[in-house]
This record gives C-alpha cells, structure tokens and sequence, in this order.
C-alpha cells in the first residue's frame, strides 16, 4: 500500500537464517531484509539466495516485506533487485541514493508490478539531489536518511545532539512533504539507549518524519508510543471531522470549529490521527 | 542443458538454525547429512537436497550436508548458492 503506516522500519541481516526465521513475531511496519551492509562482501550471493528463500517462505504477519539491495554500481546491486521483485518484495530500499536514474533503473526493473521504492539518502549529493530522487518515479513512497554514512561524507563527526544532522534532516522532510511522500529518520544504532531513542525519536516526530530506522525489534514498542495520538489530539480530531460533516449535510462549502476555518491540511491531519487512534486501539 | 559441478564450494555458517554444506565433483548423486535431527529429519532433508539438484540440473556431486537445526528453506538456499559456487557448463574447464 502507498501510503501504508511506516512508523519503523527494522533491519534484519540477510545472511542470518536463525533472526530471520522469526519475522512474524516483531510486528515491525515494515521488515528490511538487508543486502548491504549487514553482509560481508564475500556472503553478498550467499544472503541473495538466503533472502529469496526468506521471501517465498517466512511469515511476515502485517509487517511490509522489504528489501534493501546493494547500490547499482556494485556488481550486486541489478540482480539484488531482480531477485527482490520476482520474490515478492513489496517495497525495495535503494541505499547511497544521488540521482534521479539510479531510481529510474530500479523502476524499469520493477516493471508493473506493485513495488515501491524507498531511496536511501546518505550523502551531500543525495540531499542536493533529493527532489530529482523523489519525483524520478511514481513508485517511490518515502525518502530515508541514514547519517552514519553521511556524516562521513561531510566529514563531520556523529554526534548525539545531532547538530550536523539538522540541514539534511530537513530537507529531506520538505523534499519528501512537497512530493507528497513520507520521510523516515536514520537508524538509531545504539541497542541500549532506549532514553537516547525515545528524544531522538520525538525530535524526528517534531521535523515532521513519519518514522524512524531500527536494528533491534526491542526498538519498535518505544517509537511507536511516540507516534501514538494523544486523547486531546484524537477529541480534536473528532470536533473537525464532526464539523466537516455538519458543513456538509448544511450543503456549506467550508467548515469551521469555533472561529477557526477547517482547512485541507487540518482535515487530513484529523483523519489521519483517527486512522492511527484505530490502528492502536486493537 | 545439464550443469556441471567442476569444483568443491561450501554456503553456510556454523550457526544456529543454519547448516553447513558442501558440494563437490563426483560420478552419481552422493548425499551426507550430519545432523542432530537425522533420525527425525534425515529423510526430508535428503528429498529437499534432491529436489533442489534436479532444479538445478546437477546429475553427479556429492553434497555433505552438516545441520545445525536449519529450517528447511535455508537448507534449499544454502544448497542452491553452494551450486552456484561450484559449478560450470559441461564444456567449460
């Protein structure tokens, strides 16, 4: 699905058959069989074959089946793709995304099936470059940004405020606002700095990222709190769509709650927050 | 065309839920299992091996199978990567 819930997305290793056997229990919103750099380069055919078994054979619950492939101009990236689409892979993340025709070579690879691509930005060029990446398809859904490599192309050091992070993280955001897709926050590496998760999460929220990168399945629970609706925001949202449906039935053009007019933005924001109250509420 | 298996190549880890196989040159279909479960799933190993040489057109390797609790798929994938390590057209060297 398109617009599918993509609060997080977690990484599992390609060539470890005893994590990937258990898929079905994490309930992550999106699994990411990961090609690339999880598995050594000498294991690279060896995780294909054992992710094309994974995909044909492993129970993914509701989780989004996802793949991340090696980029294109590493003689593993094309059959990664290949081996991904024909396999059942429902969205295909391209990682060291720059330009708009590596997005377009995974598209002629994806053909008409129903595939989505999720371009990986970690470097300068991917970040100058993100509205061609974005708007290079129609498959593409959601823009991610991964620091660990990005820091290193701007040669800048990691830190934990993230101060050199902020640039990027928000352009990748307005990039992917303004093509009307979602935009996933870089992976948060440290397993045991559930603190550390929880504020870098809610200042991701704040941007405007629509979820977060996860190695550990332990990490789902404490984003997904995060994204959870508050009771205020739910009630609120309940008064705007109520009022839009009065304006409605009144056969008024426009809809206001109190003085304040109910615009697009703020419809849409409501309807979303009472999908997502009904998505925690089972 | 048939496939040959020209050299010896192993996939897998000693790992837990993985196995270890190794496939080489030989005259007729060789099979090996080594594992905890043979006596349970020695049989159905022994037919997914099977399976997955005749997919693969392999008609003469020995394959030694070393199980370390693999669920059945990663034995086939573990299995059909070793064959594409190993092997070569009849007429190559």
């Amino acid at each position: 699905m398109k617009n599918k819930l993509r609060r997080n997305r977690l990484y599992m290793p390609g060539n470890s058959p005893n994590l990937l056997k258990n898929i079905s229990v994490f309930s992550a919103d999106t699994i990411i069989l990961d090609l690339e750099d999880a598995v050594a380069q000498f294991e690279k055919d060896a995780a294909r074959f054992l992710v094309k078994y994974t995909l044909q054979n492993v129970d993914f619950g509701d989780s989004e089946k996802g793949v991340r492939i090696n980029p294109f101009d590493t003689p593993f990236g094309k059959s990664d793709a290949e081996m991904a689409v024909k396999n059942g892979a429902e969205i295909i993340f391209l990682p060291k995304a720059e330009n708009a025709e590596q997005v377009k070579a995974l598209e002629k690879i994806i053909g008409n099936k129903e595939v989505w691509i999720s371009p990986i930005i970690e470097t300068a060029k991917g970040v100058l470059n993100a509205n061609a990446i974005a708007a290079a398809s129609q498959k593409v859904v959601m823009l991610c940004f991964g620091a660990e490599d990005f820091t290193r192309d701007i040669g800048a050091e990691r830190t934990k405020e993230g101060n050199e992070l902020f640039w990027a993280r928000s352009m990748i955001v307005m990039t992917a606002k303004a093509n009307e897709i979602q935009a996933s926050d870089t992976v948060f590496s440290d397993v045991n700095d559930n603190d550390g998760l929880e504020a870098e999460t809610r200042f991701a929220k704040s941007l405007g990222f629509d979820g977060k990168g996860i190695i550990h399945p332990n990490q789902i629970k404490i984003i997904n709190k995060i994204y959870e609706p508050t009771y205020d925001e739910i009630e609120y949202a309940k008064k705007v769509m109520d009022a839009l449906d009065t304006a409605k039935k009144q056969g008024k053009g426009t809809a206001s709650l109190g003085k304040k007019m109910i615009d697009k933005p703020v419809a849409e924001r409501a309807k979303r927050i009472l999908e997502l109250a009904k998505i925690y509420k089972k | 065309m048939d496939e040959k298996i020209i050299k010896k190549a192993n996939c897998g880890q000693n790992e837990k839920a993985d196995c270890q196989i190794t496939i080489s040159p030989a005259n007729s279909i060789i099979i090996e299992i080594q594992s905890k479960v043979k006596s349970l799933f020695g049989k159905s190993i022994e037919r997914s091996v099977k399976e997955i040489l005749e997919d693969n057109k392999i008609q003469n390797a020995k394959v030694i199978v070393n199980d370390f609790g693999a669920l059945d798929w990663v034995i086939r994938a573990r299995l059909e990567c070793a064959i594409q390590r190993a092997k070569g057209r009849k007429n190559e060297k």
